[in-house]
């Protein structure tokens, strides 16, 4: 009963100062009396310094969190190992122009069985991409602008940024994460693990993946993940404007649908008008994409 | 008398500067990354002779334009490594913290590593088989360049 009535505290007075009071201060104001509540209490203090200097070790290990619950929700395609391995082909060669730093583990692509237009990538550089979205591209170059877009959320830190931001006013990701922290509180953590990393972990994941599957990115990031995409694409020798060929077809594949694509990205119109924006700003020079278009009819289930 | 002076400490102003120019052309580094690729040449084209992991270090010998020549005990190999791949920094111990400074490092979320992760997949039920059947999904780089050449593609060392 006391639960109960501090989680609806929280929900609470997190409405009453999300904007203007940070979360820190509402869970302080509440004066905190159970030993439950100072747990967690004490973690949301410990998150407000967390995360400031993660290694590229420290975002493997979260995005390997992250792809476990994806993976625990939606189901891995591997009936077509030459799309995948084509998939990841496409995907190295981006990363290999986009002179970047590298990742602990490198970058690796993995298909989502489901029709449903969906695409995830963890800070760990495990990237997903959903049978649906791969069936909006007719050529390798618009492949190639998924891959590009969820590469360009990982090199942008975006779903870092997320953790750090949730801290301020993420009342929802953190009321969830008291049930997962009490369940870390009752259990008997070896010696040499630190409790207070294993919170970190659980907040990490939480918040990021209520990002990816809940709320999406914000919508300035998804546009910035949408120019810097078109960025690698033309470094690669991709033709950039295969992008608008891959959002006209999700826009006609989720044009009136409440998806959770389309209530985690912009809607398609949006975007195609930005893209359109700042493709005039580039000037391609590569092959054309029909060089490439035999190998994509081969390896395209 | 004076000059004397002058010669002396530029003598040993000029030791210094050679010595710590053979020191820093012979520095220690780390691999900071999970697997680092050795090459038989400074280019990611460039066939490979084997790998070192996480942690180890190695002796750097020569360098040129984003690549280190370097030498390895464990495992012994020598040969070219992308500078990116390795760290100044000893990257070990990091997972081991003591409980003085557990909490400190918390702060900087620099214990999440290995060591918590099969901790973490038992309070939270979580399965980590399928991330570790799809870290095996990867192509070589000599595969990637042969898909960029055959694509009319990009790669970002121009010949």
């Amino acid at each position: 009963m006391k639960k109960i009535f501090f989680v609806s505290l929280v929900l609470s007075l997190s409405l009453l100062f999300t904007s203007c009071e940070t979360l820190l201060e509402a869970i302080e104001s509440s004066n905190p009396q159970t030993a439950e509540e100072l747990a967690f209490s004490n973690v949301i203090k410990t998150g407000s310094n967390a995360f400031e200097e993660l290694t590229i070790e420290n975002e493997y290990y979260i995005g390997r969190a992250v792809a476990a619950a994806i993976t625990n929700k939606y189901k891995i395609y591997y009936g077509a190992p030459k799309t995948t391995e084509y998939l990841n082909k496409i995907c190295n060669a981006i990363v290999l122009n986009s002179g970047a730093e590298p990742l602990f583990e490198g970058y690796h692509v993995a298909i989502m069985d489901t029709n449903d237009i969906n695409a995830m990538a963890t800070p760990g550089g495990h990237i997903f991409v959903s049978k649906g979205l791969i069936s909006c591209t007719d050529s390798e170059d618009a492949l190639a602008a998924v891959l590009a877009h969820e590469i360009a959320h990982i090199q942008l830190k975006h779903s870092i940024k997320a953790i750090k931001k949730s801290r301020r006013n993420s009342f929802i990701g953190s009321a969830i994460s008291f049930a997962g922290l009490m369940a870390i509180d009752a259990y008997d953590i070896p010696i040499d693990v630190s409790k207070e990393d294993l919170e970190s972990l659980y907040v990490a994941t939480d918040v990021i993946l209520g990002t990816l599957i809940n709320s999406g990115y914000s919508k300035a990031q998804e546009f910035e993940a949408d120019k810097k995409a078109l960025s690698l694409m033309n470094a690669t020798g991709y033709d950039p404007n295969a992008m608008l060929d891959m959002l006209d077809m999700v826009k006609e594949k989720t044009s009136g649908s409440k998806s959770g694509w389309n209530s985690t990205h912009p809607s398609p119109e949006k975007r195609i008008k930005k893209v359109s924006k700042q493709l005039k700003k580039i000037t391609f020079t590569g092959s054309d994409k029909s060089v490439r278009q035999e190998r994509f009819n081969k390896n395209k289930f | 008398m004076k000059r004397i002076m002058i010669k002396k400490v530029f003598i040993v102003v000029l030791l210094s500067f050679s010595t710590f120019l053979f020191a820093a052309g012979k520095s220690t580094m780390y691999v900071k990354i999970k697997t680092a690729q050795v090459k038989e040449k400074s280019s990611k084209k460039s066939k490979s002779s084997g790998t070192i992991p996480y942690g180890a270090s190695v002796t750097v010998l020569n360098s040129i334009d984003g690549w280190y020549y370097i030498s390895c005990d464990k495992p012994k190999i020598v040969g070219w490594v992308a500078s990116s791949s390795l760290s100044r920094k000893n990257v070990n111990g990091r997972g081991k913290v003591s409980s003085a400074n557990a909490k400190e490092l918390a702060l900087a979320g620099k214990g999440l590593t290995a060591s918590i992760e099969s901790t973490y997949a038992d309070t939270e039920n979580v399965d980590f088989s399928e991330v570790n059947k799809i870290e095996t999904i990867s192509v070589s780089d000599e595969e990637v360049y042969q898909f960029i050449i055959n694509g009319e593609l990009n790669s970002e060392e121009q010949e």
